[in-house]
């Protein structure tokens, strides 16, 4: 009793601090440690001195009537006894506050120690917590609540290591106080078992140790799960990959309101001739070739202006002379791992450069682009496509989903006029940011392999980006406009602080975009004007800051150097090795074993062997099925009482016969017993076993407490 | 003739030069081949870091802040050990970044290396002299902003004793001696440093504040009226808006409130009026006493389209006290709700303290007192909201429950840095510039505490502050932390008088705030409170839902039993008072019952509402009805 109330003040005190860090209470640890001191000692003595319901109210009324007292006594003279003007308000607000502290915690500690039923509410509440928080997490969501992204951050662990392990120890926690609250209740309601001691420990330290292996199994197991899929997820962007699972639309709209900072953008010039002025389109790859009804990533032949280049490897063109766009280059420190560096707008160069902090930073590179300088208006009289393009390639770019219904609404939206290709894709951008809902889970319920757009465009309009740069670019391929999906990330620049950005993995995004001859890839992006729900995008200036402290001067690595380069090998964080155990390898071998065991002491006078042996397997044989039902050997118990005991529990039992011809042969190493009577005991023991419910029995075979016959000589 | 032909030539081949790149690469600082920035990055490796440096300079004039970065790194990257690119980044970071860490840790940077270099103090090479100087002042700067006061100080006092001379230097150590409060030493710098010409815009601009701080506010006004002619002398490198906008504080301390406003709209309209949001935060802080919603909006709506004209400012300086403004505004108007995610905004934009006196703790005290009374508000409201299950009764009064505990939780949090960190509730000082709180406002928070701290605090002020009007509000606070702890007698006494002291029209929040404070102690039948509560009505209607106040009004058309229940239920009391402000009129139409209501309300005093439910046109009423709309 006492360790468990011990156990659980830790637990709330732990609970009081998470709450005070996740919702910044602003109470110092003094006053919380205090708080919960006396809040948990007072009903606790209270309780050993047996006090009653009624007398712990009268108590409690009256320590607050004192209290208040003093409260109004230091009031009258709170200008002699402080000193200073509002000493004594602090000292008030102070002096509230524990008192609330100290009621609350002292109430539900007195209905732990006198409710019967109460810890398991605890308990619920416990679970209730755990699931919450955990809930919150789900699909690489790390940030809510900020608790554990912090201390990841803070730390430099792996987010998910760190999640993954939180999550085992608290399940630790919950296993260790739900087994200790069994046990409180198995001192108010007596148990099945007949041992009231040793025996009830041994068969919770089995469950204990049970539970922790399947805990570990399954942490570790869904470490390895998450962390494929977060690599395929964060490595390849926003639908970026066509495999089932992780193509673009299948993309789990939850990943896109994490507020994981992903990159930091270092500008290395002013870009005030941006037309898409304040947002700034960061690329990274692009979705062009019809398959099935979803656009994937093209093969090499198509989607040229592409670099599509590690953030390790060198990429370079001659720029091709163009007068509607400027050179602009910026570096980018990566805090996450990307398989693919991006760029603004049009890249004519991509070089690694030295990682200014490789705890901190998981690679930097340095782009060179040819970025637009023209006005959206001059796309006006612009031609859609290139005169350049064959046949094949014009086709790739008009291939569009057979549904007739987006040709369709492309027509209606655009209307009968004569409209310039830029003008049409302004309307239908336009049409969809007007009538569409942001959401980040649409849950439109879509057969594999079947259409993810339609239910969106001709359903009820909720989705995100990908659905929007879809539909859009299903419309205009149906008006013969070429267009794609570029994907990356979308930034607003007046949210920089000195040229400085912090993309996060909420600013990662999926736009439409039209090729106009002599311009060059353009974006046209749905913003719907109702949004449901939508990621946190505000830009942490404390972490961008405390960032922009760590860049210094860019160091571009000469090209043999650049595999080598530490910053650019595989970022290096601390993470802990809970996944670089294998945990399910070890738990399943230690479980086989067990069962190896289990089966040996059971089975093993089976085997042929002298008589005196056989008796004393066949007798551990017996004593293991007892084991493992809850029938023990009580410590200071004779072999004859511990017999009796038995025939009372199990009537028909032959222990009575086997345990004098064990003993002898324990003793005299010679066995007097005919292979008749040995046949006996086979028959007992299956007798004995029919007897057992088939729940006891699986409960029986999953005990591993058993094994411990082995190692323990006294069972004879 | 020989010499003019050969002058001819001279002149011609000049020109040609004059045309290539070549000259303009050796010639022109700001030369740059337009569409190749990475032949400018090669071109940049054959120019030595001074040169790089002189380029950035000329950049930042250019206000090509990127680019004049990018230059400066360029510049150490050539010479890492170069201090004046050190020196140069530090001031960037210090100026136009606002990295005040960043510019810090540069500087230090540069001051070693400037040590290294020159070794110690005092020097006789004149560069070296101005440098050290410089070094020294951008310490105290960054210092001065990362609210190291004596630091600060110290780096000028380094400064004064190697007899360094320099125009900013008597505005700067002024500034840094107020913040530690040495007032009387600030006034005396900034004196000398006025009759010795130094920076006379800073200058000025500076002694003015400290008189007005010294309670010198006559001669504070003529100080500052110097310095917005000199600074209007300037022409367009003027600030006048600076000195305006104090100036304008000043007239407010006086309780010369129209002054106040002329200077600040004044100030607002300069080229240099959107610099900084403080005249605009004044000027609306102004019109909240007023009551004047529609124009805080406009004011802060005019400033944020000013903003908009530099796309480049990312609105860093002002972002947090533009959403805590606007939250205000939605709160006064009766939008609790909405206002709370304003100032939820404003509590989660970092703002950047550096051109202006109020310090985040003003802030943060603002929007955490605001942030409580929007969830007291809330409360309020709910309060008389008609639910029609008694599940819905259930939620409704366990929202109550989480708003007022929200609502407690917040004004603690309030109170406790407004006594530890605002030096014992500076704010209660009336007029004092830095709060962002109107007095109603401070009311309520002050209330919390113990009346003989609140009276031996107000006992200070009444020693030092002659201002009739400022007597008045702090009866006010007197009164309402009184009432609130339960001295009916003496808080009642101080309340009403303080009511027949305010100002009209100036201080119609005030008066309001007092007048519902009265009529939570009278019974909402008694002639009294029919009184109270319609004049109330006329001046801050949404007051009556934001306190949960009762409104007796004028019935017609008739009503069942159930239904006059369910309007006292909304807070909705028929009276037979003919001069009720407020009269509806219910008509039942078959299926439908509409509700006439005529109020002196702005648009036309007229409103109609139609409804089938009898409990959601009521709950309809109410919201409309109190609520101020401010959307125009």
């Amino acid at each position: 009793m006492k360790y468990l109330y011990l156990f659980r003040s830790f637990i709330l005190f732990m609970l009081v601090l998470c709450a005070q860090w996740i919702l910044n209470l602003e109470i110092s640890l003094p006053m919380i440690a205090s708080t919960l001191l006396v809040g948990t000692l007072v009903p606790y003595i209270l309780f050993q001195n047996r006090f009653t319901f009624f007398g712990f109210i009268l108590f409690c009324i009256t320590i607050y009537i004192a209290s208040f007292s003093v409260q109004f006594i230091l009031d009258e003279s709170s200008g002699a006894v402080f000193g200073s003007i509002f000493l004594f308000d602090l000292f008030n607000d102070s002096l509230n506050l524990f008192l609330i502290g100290v009621g609350v915690t002292t109430f539900i500690s007195w209905f732990f120690l006198r409710l019967p039923g109460y810890p398991v509410v605890e308990l619920l509440g416990m679970i209730a917590i755990a699931l919450g928080i955990f809930s919150t997490h789900r699909n690489f969501n790390f940030d809510n609540p900020k608790l554990l992204s912090d201390i990841a951050w803070q730390y430099n662990i792996e987010p998910l290591s760190l999640l993954i392990t939180a999550g085992f120890i608290l399940s630790i926690l919950i296993l260790a106080y739900s087994m200790m609250i069994a046990k409180l209740e198995m001192h108010t309601h007596r148990s099945m078992y007949i041992d009231t001691g040793s025996s009830r420990k041994k068969v919770r330290a089995s469950f204990l140790f049970i539970g922790i292996c399947i805990i570990i199994a399954l942490g570790s197991g869904l470490y390895r799960f998450y962390f494929l899929q977060q690599q395929l997820r964060v490595a390849n962007g926003v639908g970026q990959a066509s495999e089932e699972g992780v193509s673009p639309l299948g993309f789990n709209s939850a990943m896109g309101s994490t507020r994981q900072p992903a990159a930091v953008v270092r500008l290395d010039g002013d870009y005030t001739e941006n037309p898409f002025q304040p947002m700034m389109y960061l690329r990274e790859n692009a979705l062009s070739t019809m398959a099935n009804h979803e656009l994937v990533i093209a093969g090499g032949e198509f989607d040229t202006d592409l670099h599509r280049t590690a953030p390790n490897e060198r990429y370079e063109i001659d720029p091709p002379s163009v007068t509607n766009r400027k050179k602009l280059s910026f570096s980018a420190y990566l805090l996450t791992k990307h398989n693919l560096a991006f760029a603004i707008d049009f890249p004519i160069s991509v070089s690694p450069i030295k990682n200014p902090k490789p705890e901190k930073f998981k690679g930097a590179f340095h782009s060179v682009s040819l970025v637009p300088t023209f006005s959206l208006a001059d796309l006006n009289g612009a031609r859609a496509g290139d005169s350049s393009w064959n046949e094949q390639v014009r086709a790739h770019y008009l291939a569009t989903d057979q549904d007739p219904r987006y040709a369709t609404l492309a027509a209606r939206i655009v209307g009968n006029q004569a409209l310039s290709s830029a003008e049409a894709a302004q309307k239908i951008t336009q049409y969809l940011s007007e009538n569409s809902i942001y959401t980040l889970t649409p849950n439109h319920s879509v057969k594999k392999g079947d259409d993810q757009v339609a239910p969106y465009l001709f359903g009820d309009m909720r989705g995100y980006c990908v659905h929007f740069a879809h539909a859009t670019v299903f419309m205009l391929r149906s008006l013969g406009i070429p267009a794609r999906i570029g994907t990356g990330y979308l930034t607003d620049l007046s949210k920089a602080k000195d040229g400085h950005l912090l993309l996060r993995m909420s600013d990662r995004h999926a736009w439409a975009e039209v090729y106009f001859e002599g311009f060059g890839w353009i974006p046209f992006d749905t913003k719907p004007t109702r949004v449901e729900s939508h990621g946190d995008s505000e830009m942490d200036y404390k972490l961008l800051e405390e960032l922009m402290g760590i860049l210094g001067n860019d160091e571009f690595l000469p090209a043999e150097k650049t595999i080598k380069e530490p910053g650019l090998q595989k970022p290096v964080p601390f993470e802990l090795p809970i996944h670089r155990i294998p945990w399910l390898e070890i738990c399943v071998s230690i479980c086989s074993a067990l069962l190896f065991l289990k089966l040996w002491i059971r089975f093993s006078w089976k085997l042929p062997s002298s008589k005196e042996k056989k008796i004393f397997r066949a007798y551990r044989s017996l004593i293991s099925v007892l084991y493992d039902i809850g029938i023990y050997r009580q410590r200071a118990e004779t072999f004859t009482e511990f017999q009796k005991r038995v025939a009372l529990e199990i009537p028909n039992t032959i222990l009575c016969h086997i345990t004098p011809h064990a003993l002898k042969t324990k003793f005299s190493d010679i066995s007097d017993l005919n292979p008749e009577t040995l046949d006996e005991i086979i028959q007992s023991e299956q007798s004995l076993l029919s007897q057992i419910s088939s729940t006891k029995k699986v409960i029986a075979l999953l005990n591993p407490s058993s094994c411990l016959l082995l190692l323990k000589r006294s069972w004879i | 003739m020989k010499y003019f032909v050969q002058y001819i030539f001279a002149l011609t081949l000049l020109f040609f030069i004059k045309s290539t790149p070549l000259f303009a690469q050796v010639f022109d600082p700001l030369w740059s081949d337009s569409d190749s920035l990475e032949e400018d990055e090669k071109l940049d490796e054959l120019k030595s870091a001074d040169q790089l440096i002189g380029e950035a300079d000329f950049l930042l004039d250019d206000q090509r802040l990127l680019d004049a970065r990018t230059k400066l790194m360029r510049a150490l990257k050539k010479e890492p050990n170069n201090y004046r690119a050190h020196m140069m980044l530090s001031g960037y970071y210090l100026v136009h970044v606002g990295h005040f860490r960043l510019s810090l840790r540069y500087v230090r940077e540069a001051e070693r290396l400037f040590l290294e270099k020159n070794g110690p103090p005092p020097y006789t090479d004149p560069r070296a002299l101005a440098e050290h100087g410089q070094i020294l002042y951008l310490i105290s700067q960054a210092r001065l902003n990362l609210d190291d006061y004596q630091g600060a100080l110290d780096s000028l006092d380094d400064f004064e004793r190697l007899h360094y001379q320099a125009q900013w230097y008597p505005g700067t150590r002024a500034w840094i001696l107020m913040k530690l409060g040495r007032i009387e030493d600030a006034i005396r710098i900034a004196r000398a440093g006025v009759i010795g010409g130094a920076e006379p815009g800073r200058t000025l601009n500076m002694l003015g504040i400290l008189l007005s701080m010294h309670g010198e506010r006559e001669e504070s006004l003529s100080i500052f009226r110097e310095a917005i002619a000199w600074e209007l002398s300037q022409g367009a490198n003027g600030q006048p808006a600076t000195p305006l906008n104090n100036s304008g504080e000043v007239y407010k301390e006086l309780f010369m409130d129209e002054k106040a406003e002329s200077n600040w709209l004044r100030a607002m309209s300069m080229p240099d009026g959107c610099e900084h949001i403080l005249p605009t935060l004044n000027v609306s802080l102004l019109y909240f006493d007023q009551m004047n919603l529609d124009g805080a909006k406009k004011a802060f709506d005019s400033f944020e389209s000013c903003v908009a004209q530099y796309p480049l400012r990312n609105g860093e300086e002002h972002k947090a006290l533009l959403a805590f403004g606007r939250g205000r505004i939605l709160l006064l108007s009766g939008r609790a709700e909405a206002a709370l995610e304003q100032f939820e905004q404003a509590n989660k934009d970092r703002q950047w303290f550096g051109k202006i006196g109020t310090s985040e703790q003003d802030l943060s005290a603002a929007i955490l007192q605001s942030t409580s009374q929007a969830h007291y508000a809330i409360a309020n409201r709910l309060k008389l909201t008609i639910v029609d299950s008694v599940w819905d009764s259930f939620f409704n009064i366990q929202e109550q429950f989480v708003h007022r505990i929200l609502g407690w939780w917040y004004e603690r949090k309030a109170r406790r840095l407004l006594i530890e960190v605002l030096k014992d509730v500076e704010d209660i000082s009336i007029r004092n510039t830095d709060s962002l709180l109107e007095y109603p406002t401070l009311g309520m928070l002050l209330r919390g505490l113990s009346p003989i701290s609140l009276k031996t605090r107000i006992d200070v002020e009444y020693k030092t502050d002659s201002r009739k009007v400022a007597r008045n509000f702090y009866e006010g606070y007197l009164g309402e932390n009184l009432l609130f702890h339960r001295d009916e007698t003496q808080g009642l006494a101080l309340i009403q008088n303080a009511i027949t002291n305010a100002r009209p029209h100036f201080d119609d929040l005030f008066k309001a705030h007092l007048q519902a404070l009265l009529l939570t102690r009278l019974s909402p039948d008694s002639a009294a409170y029919d009184q109270i509560i319609q004049e109330l009505f006329s001046l801050n209607r949404v007051l009556l839902r934001d306190r949960g106040l009762a409104l007796p009004v004028k019935i017609n058309g008739a009503l069942s039993t159930d239904e006059l229940s369910l309007l006292r239920q909304a807070g909705i009391i028929p009276s037979q008072n003919s001069q009720a402000s407020v009269e509806m009129t219910f008509t039942h139409n078959q299926d439908l019952i509409q509700a006439e209501v005529k109020a002196p309300l702005a648009a036309g005093g007229l409103m109609q509402l139609k409804g089938e439910r009898f409990s959601d046109l009521v709950n309809r009423l109410n919201e409309n009805l109190f609520s101020i709309d401010v959307s125009g």
